[in-house]
């Protein structure tokens, strides 16, 4: 009887390993975007000593059956059924004594890196636990504490339609990395006229991380990727603006499609006039509109303090640590990192070396957030400023959650996370 | 000699067998005998479908139970109406018109299932017999509630899913032998259905429905009727349905089904 049983059960085996079921075969490509593991498939491994016959019970109980096995590891891969989840099979294998493991099919996806060479300093972008700086001997930062930008990446990589308006000191128009993604040559509300050109190298530095040209094989990576770059110089050659150049630059920016302002600029105090500018544009024009904290430590500066209109956005640094500088007060939405970014700078102050440098700053926190609010309105062109807003807010990782749970007025919700925002949950019982 | 069938417990179907005797009505007319003939079945399909206007596919999956009532009016000449249970699995589908896009892999949602059929015998050629069958169900919307719990802010989304099959073609059947009769045929079967996800996370919220539809219309249906008692008969099928992936090239598409009929 035991002879015949063991035939019979390596014969189901076996028939089960030579014509693997149609209706559970490997899914498409298609079948697995967006997954974390295989649906309907699960990876079991037996203990050693355990006889074919055994193997075939063990799955026939569980109405499973094989669908192909690795033999240098002796895995097999396991078709279930149907009204089985994935979790529970998993469970169930982990029951049984003669097998050495189960888990789900993971699914590992390609991410999405640039081709740009100074990638590599983006500790922002993707942080493998790298140096941050040139000089030897610069601190490295914990792995992983970045804005996962090579899975957001995976979602989207951005629309060319979407448009971020930098206002701010201007762009430098000739910079090899931002070039060919800025929006003809802006409008200059100091000089009053149509180049957007920066003296100062404030709005060059917030427009790569932003969005400088990316995988074009020169210089960094912007997060934006695709989406195109408003130059709209409202600040001076010293860095300072006045709130009649702010108003008539943020509604020139939303005239010329900008559907995401990048203010990188900050006042303890905020005229009724920019107020109402601000209402205006996100309330008429919707467009998403994102300003830093400040880098004072202090109380959070106006524009970000508006807090119904504006996401104000503090910074972190390599370690996901608040920036120590950062401004801080109940308006802060999220944060992103502002310490140490590599980013691009204007040619004409560069004195022969490359136009990049490291940088802090709030700013540079804040153009992150809106080179990501570019790729959410690429992929959801749809939503309303007041969505975008929540879309980042409530995917940010609670990365001090350890001193503060929950929001707080020092990171806010926490520090972006792309690929939370932009990549589909998995919706699991 | 029914033809719709369903997986399942065999050894379930044969116990109620026992328990259940069969309606036998018969008309005044000795020229029409008509009966009605009580029944249980089950089925499980896997169908490959398409959605966002065909640029995106997954499986859907359904496991059906039902009791059927079938209505025969002569010999050759046969309805059914059935009611039941589906389980139907649309995981896989991906939600990206919501504010946070969502795909769905929380496996089955139960179902109200309804359904009818008939067939019909055109004519007899020596041992074969030659007919038409049609076949239409439909699974009823029904929700499921789901937690969103990786991001800082609990959420919740409802899926619902309904869907509707048609499908119809000839058939040929063997009855050569005495006990047990196959059948082949070939049909034309449409699956199609609206899958909605509706999502609330904090102030965030927004519905999503996604039209689908079966890939494949023609399939193929090998089965055979069996009756190891009088009064009481078994159907069992299995069926393809080739399709064109998406990626290229052809796969095929496998269904199940098996059913008991009482009475004579």
């Amino acid at each position: 009887m035991i002879p015949l049983r063991r035939f019979c059960f390596a014969a189901v085996l076996a028939l089960g390993l030579v014509f693997p079921s149609g209706t559970s075969g490997t899914p498409g490509q298609e079948t697995l975007a967006g997954a974390a593991f295989v649906p309907g498939q699960v990876l079991v491994r037996f203990k050693p000593s355990v006889p074919l016959w055994t193997k075939a019970a063990s799955m026939s109980m569980l109405r499973a059956r094989p669908l192909s096995r690795i033999a240098p590891l002796d895995v097999y891969v396991v078709g279930i059924d149907a009204s089985t989840s994935v979790e529970e099979m998993v469970g169930l294998f982990g029951r049984n004594p003669n097998i050495a493991y189960a888990q789900p099919n993971y699914v590992y996806r390609a991410q999405i890196t640039p081709n740009d060479p100074l990638f590599g300093y983006q500790y922002a972008l993707f942080n493998k636990g790298q140096q941050i700086g040139w000089i030897p001997g610069s601190p490295v930062g914990n792995p992983n504490a970045d804005i996962k930008a090579p899975q957001g990446w995976e979602e989207t990589i951005g629309s060319s339609s979407v448009i971020i308006a930098i206002v701010d000191t201007g762009i430098d128009l000739t910079h090899p990395d931002l070039k060919n993604k800025v929006v003809g040559t802006g409008r200059d509300f100091v000089n009053m006229d149509s180049v957007a050109a920066d003296d100062h190298g404030h709005g060059t530095m917030v427009a790569g991380v932003a969005g400088a040209e990316t995988n074009n094989s020169e210089g960094i990576a912007g997060v934006g990727w695709n989406c195109r770059l408003l130059p709209v110089k409202v600040l001076d050659a010293l860095g300072l603006g006045t709130e009649d150049r702010i108003i008539q630059g943020l509604l020139w920016a939303v005239e010329n499609g900008a559907k995401v302002i990048s203010l990188s600029f900050g006042a303890p105090t905020t005229g009724q006039a920019l107020k109402d500018t601000i209402k205006r544009i996100v309330d008429i024009n919707g467009a998403v509109v994102i300003a830093p904290t400040g880098n004072d430590n202090t109380a959070v500066y106006s524009p970000a303090s508006l807090d119904a209109y504006v996401l104000a956005v503090a910074a972190t640094d390599h370690n996901d640590a608040r920036w120590v500088f950062s401004n801080y007060g109940i308006e802060v939405d999220v944060a992103a990192p502002g310490y140490q970014i590599f980013t691009t700078y204007p040619v004409a102050f560069s004195a022969g070396s490359l136009p990049y440098r490291f940088q802090d700053g709030t700013s540079l926190a804040a153009a992150h957030v809106a080179g990501l609010a570019g790729l959410i309105l690429s992929l959801k062109p749809g939503l309303t400023p007041a969505q975008v807003m929540n879309v980042i807010r409530y995917s940010a990782d609670d990365v001090n959650s350890a001193l503060y749970k929950g929001k707080d007025e020092f990171i806010g919700w926490g520090r972006i996370n792309m690929e939370k925002a932009l990549v589909p949950l998995v919706i699991s019982k | 000699m029914p033809r719709i069938r369903r997986t399942a417990a065999a050894g379930l179907i044969l116990a109620l067998a026992c328990g259940l005797g069969a309606l036998r009505l018969r008309a005044q007319d000795t020229e029409t005998r008509t009966r009605l003939l009580p029944g249980l079945g089950a089925g499980y399909f896997a169908r490959t479908i398409s959605w966002d206007e065909k640029a995106r596919e997954s499986k859907l999956k359904s496991v059906l139970a039902f009791a059927r009532g079938e209505l025969r009016i002569n010999d050759g000449f046969a309805v059914g109406l059935f009611a039941g249970y589906s389980l139907t699995n649309p995981n896989g589908i991906i939600f990206r018109g919501l504010p946070f896009s969502l795909d769905y892999e929380a496996g089955s949602i139960g179902a109200i299932l309804v359904g009818a059929d008939l067939r019909k015998t055109l004519f007899q050629a020596g041992d074969f017999e030659f007919g038409a069958t049609a076949r239409y169900e439909r699974s009823f919307a029904s929700t499921s509630e789901l937690e969103i719990t990786s991001l800082n802010q609990a959420g919740t989304a409802k899926a619902m899913s309904s869907w509707q099959r048609f499908l119809a073609g000839p058939f040929v059947r063997y009855l050569g032998y005495e006990s047990f009769s196959p059948f082949l045929a070939l049909t034309f079967d449409k699956l199609w259905g609206e899958f909605t996800m509706a999502e609330t996370i904090g102030d965030l919220t927004g519905s999503e429905t996604k039209p689908v539809s079966g890939k494949g219309i023609f399939g193929i249906v090998l089965g055979t009727d069996f009756e190891p008692i009088p009064g009481f008969r078994l159907s069992g099928e299995l069926s393809a349905i080739p399709y064109t992936k998406l990626a290229g090239g052809l796969d095929v598409d496998y269904g199940i089904a098996l059913r008991a009929i009482f009475g004579l």
